[in-house]
């Protein structure tokens, strides 16, 4: 026993060790640079100097990172640049990685409230709506730890299944657990599949024609305005077939749209 | 009664046969296409007689219409295991000029038989201008094409309109003896108009000059935007032509494979004269709205309200017209009042709604200002104007509560005010970065990450190991007994190796002798006052012990013997070498046994 137990915290310490030299870790070095670069575009801000400012989160960027609050005052900072569709496509990032961030909520409603695109939220159907909002209080991140603290459960549990003899609850607890489990399985699965599989973007241009083909002389069919949201089914020649939210398609330019 | 419902049903389905343009006579069924028919076009008429084989019966001359046998088709059919032998005589009826033509009633004889032929009206139109709507237009100029296999025709409702009014396109794409694929929606010239996009297309088929063409048609609606005599078109439209490869079609595997060549058609365009919108008469509120129109209005709250809270205006616009160009309707201001931009939905073709937000200052307000919707009727040529209101309303005072001026619009078809500056009116940016990560780096994506997963099924196997041990030796008192054989062995040896030291042999002998005879009986799970050598030896030999150990531990257990109870001076050597042929015997049958 002595000796399972040693081997155990032997393991659980060499697991923890690798778990932390994983793809997320980064030298301190790195996030000191990025923190001072964070930093200096704020303080460029401050002095309503919002090109530089805009340049300087734009480093951060290309250094390969990422955070809601990058994105957030990148957003803001298009905002102070009349950039509409650059600050909702820096906003619907932030909010991406940060769905409960109040100050990300307020700024893009009002960022969206300057288009002049209808809103056609209403023209979806309303289970698909339902769906987008449940799937949007959820990060990939946070529902894969919700899957762990589950497993953990799930395990937790039946070593208590072992230990115990009489264990009738701890049994419907399991069960409980796998039925949550199967369900944020599912959720993690829409939501991995929304995020890597589906295109969303945003509108950059003022006004763009969407045409039935991919060709300049061809039929507008409808316009989209700056910060229009899309989804983008295919793309072909410098021409992205584009959804837009009541589901009419069209072809516009791909340099017309960012992905969010 | 039973007599009414039969002639009922009889007169029913006399109508029905009728009005699909088929009349049946014992064993002669006669079949129009069409009793419609444009100067230029014709109707395709059949007589299927049930038996018959010989040429085709002629037909009475009729003055100003023209009927000539075009084909004759056998016709075999089964009935009750017989087989009926007919034939289909087929008839082009061309009108020579406009009116409506009777066919019969007449007898006539052939093969000897005597049939009539039932009367039948047919009805010839001389010019489309006659005719309202643009299918029909479209049949003349397919009547000019109906030579052609693949052709497109460009129809409009109207050739007149005013600005801004709505009018129906429709092209209309004829194609035979073709297959035709990847067919795009048409892309139309329309410079001084603005067209909505084309619907899903509709596929039918239309008999032309006797050929069966497939149709598809697109339909819009468009209006003008600037007066004048205007063209509208050509349409064109893009599609692949299939036919057989004859190349793939050599090879034994690819007999159907097919080759698309990209071709199109193009229509002619059409003249359209633009009135504008009169100026004369024009009310008060008029923003360009054509149409018959109706509205509905709605105000909430209706009676009392508090200075500084919202009242909800709800007009809903209705009826047939231009929704595309369709205003909010003009609302009469008061000084006293905050108005809002609207919010605005509609669905383009049925339905406009405008839902206002106006705010009372103060209590100085009365009455909510009169709404007034005014458009042009083009059909009566005349404006309407309908008013709502003004209506009355009791305003409280406003309390502590401060009255808002409104910051943002939500005006979504208008730009914003150019002197407002963007941005105004955000949260201020973060100080913090907060967690950086890679980009596009997810935990699920961590190869790290997933190995943690690993601990909770290895903590588990542990735990379901040591459980599975501690209930053994809770339960199995043989396993309990051989798992603490050695650990006693070990101790009660220490305590021979005090007693060794101590140089007192006898205690030294009684010690040893225990240890081992309780080692065994633990390892066996025997009583230990029973255990002897002959028992170990026995219980060995039935373990498969080494004949060569079991010789040893015989011999240790005589020599135990010999020492302990015949009268002998102890040896520390001896006892030594006793002590440690015991050792290696418990280390020998610690993993045998």
């Amino acid at each position: 026993m002595r000796a399972i137990s040693g081997l155990s915290i032997l393991l659980l310490f060499l697991l923890a060790q690798m778990a932390f030299t994983g793809s997320h870790a980064f030298s301190n070095d790195t996030d000191n640079e990025m923190h001072v670069l964070f930093d200096e575009a704020s303080s460029l801000y401050f002095n309503s100097d919002f090109n530089s400012a805009l340049e300087a989160y734009l480093d951060i960027l290309q250094s390969g990172y990422e955070s809601p609050a990058l994105y957030y005052n990148m957003g803001n900072t298009y905002l102070k640049l009349g950039l509409l569709g650059n600050a909702i496509l820096s906003y619907e990032r932030a909010l991406k990685n940060s769905p409960y961030d109040a100050d990300i909520k307020a700024n893009l409603l009002y960022a969206n409230s300057l288009t002049k695109q209808p809103s056609m939220d209403s023209a979806a159907f309303w289970l698909n709506r339902k769906i987008d909002y449940i799937m949007g209080l959820f990060t990939i991140d946070g529902l894969t730890i919700m899957l762990s603290v589950l497993y953990a459960l799930f395990f937790i549990c039946l070593c208590f299944l072992v230990l115990s003899r009489n264990a009738k609850a701890m049994r419907n607890t399991a069960s409980a657990i796998v039925v949550i489990f199967v369900i944020v399985t599912t959720f993690l699965a829409l939501k991995i599949y929304g995020v890597e599989y589906i295109d969303r973007g945003i509108i950059l241009e003022n006004a763009v024609d969407s045409r039935y083909e991919p060709l300049d002389e061809a039929s507008v069919h409808f316009k989209l305005y700056e910060g229009s949201k899309i989804v983008v089914l295919k793309s072909k020649g410098g021409w992205s077939q584009i959804k837009r939210q009541d589901n009419k398609i069209g072809w516009i330019k791909s340099d017309a749209y960012g992905i969010i | 009664m039973r007599g009414k419902k039969i002639c009922f049903c009889m007169a029913v389905t006399a109508m029905l046969l009728l009005s699909r343009n088929v009349s049946a006579n014992g064993d002669l069924e006669i079949i129009l296409d069409n009793k419609e028919v444009v100067l230029g076009s014709s109707i395709r008429m059949d007589l299927v007689f049930a038996e018959a084989s010989g040429p085709a019966p002629g037909m009475p001359d009729i003055k100003g219409l023209k009927i000539t046998h075009l084909r004759s088709t056998d016709i075999i059919t089964r009935s009750e295991s017989k087989t009926i032998y007919g034939k289909r005589y087929t008839y082009l009826i061309i009108p020579e000029r406009p009116g409506i033509f009777t066919i019969g009633p007449f007898d006539f004889t052939h093969e000897n038989k005597s049939y009539t032929f039932q009367k039948t009206q047919i009805q010839a139109i001389s010019s489309f201008s006659d005719i309202g709507n643009p299918k029909q237009e479209s049949s003349k100029e397919a009547a000019f094409k109906a030579e052609d296999n693949v052709f497109l025709t460009l129809n409009v409702s109207a050739d007149r309109v005013f600005v801004n009014e709505i009018f129906q396109v429709e092209a209309l794409l004829y194609f035979k003896d073709a297959q035709l694929a990847d067919i795009k929606y048409p892309y139309l010239k329309h410079e001084g108009f603005f067209i909505q996009e084309f619907k899903a297309p509709r596929k039918s088929r239309q008999n032309i000059k006797g050929f069966m063409y497939h149709t598809i048609a697109f339909n819009s609606s468009a209006f003008a935007i600037a007066a004048g005599e205007q063209r509208f078109g050509p349409a064109r439209i893009s599609y692949n032509m299939q036919i057989s490869d004859p190349l793939a079609s050599s090879d034994l595997f690819s007999k159907n494979a097919k080759k698309n060549i990209p071709l199109s058609s193009e229509s002619t365009d059409k003249a359209i004269t633009v009135i504008p919108i009169p100026e004369k008469g024009r009310p008060e509120g008029f923003k360009g709205a054509v149409g018959n129109f109706k509205m509905d209005f709605d105000i909430k709250p209706r009676d009392v309200v508090k200075a500084g809270e919202s009242i909800v205006l709800t007009m809903r616009i209705t009826g047939k017209g231009n929704f595309t160009m369709l205003s909010a309707p003009y609302i009469a201001r008061n000084e006293g009042i905050i108005y809002y931009q609207p919010d605005i939905s509609e669905d383009s073709d049925s339905y406009k709604t405008f839902r206002q937000i106006i705010i009372p200052k103060s209590d100085a307000v009365n009455e909510i200002p009169c709404v007034l919707f005014s458009y042009f009727d083009p059909e009566e040529e005349k404006f309407v104007s309908i008013k709502k209101g003004p209506f009355p309303i009791r305003v409280l005072g406003a309390g502590n509560k401060v009255v808002p001026e409104p910051q943002s619009f939500s005006e979504k078809t208008a730009d914003p005010p150019a002197d407002e500056p963007l941005g105004e009116g955000i949260i201020y940016i973060k100080e913090s970065p907060g967690r950086l990560k890679k980009q596009g780096a997810y935990l699920y994506k961590s190869a790290g990450y997933l190995r943690l997963h690993i601990i909770p099924v290895f903590l588990y196997f542990a735990v379901l190991i040591g459980c599975t041990k501690y209930r053994r030796l809770k339960e199995d008192i043989g396993y309990r007994r051989r798992k603490k054989a050695y650990p006693q062995a070990k101790r009660d040896l220490a305590r021979s190796n005090k007693a060794l030291n101590r140089q007192n042999g006898e205690k030294f002998y009684s010690y040893l002798f225990v240890c081992m005879q309780e080692y065994f009986a633990n390892k066996f799970n025997l009583p230990q006052a029973g255990v002897t050598a002959d028992i170990i030896e026995k219980n060995m030999k039935k373990a498969g012990s080494s004949p060569h150990i079991i010789g040893q531990v015989r011999k240790f257990f005589d020599d135990c013997y010999i020492a302990r109870f015949t009268p002998y001076k102890y040896k520390e050597p001896e006892m030594r070498d006793m002590l440690s042929r015991a050792r290696s015997i418990v280390e020998s049958c610690r993993r045998i046994i």
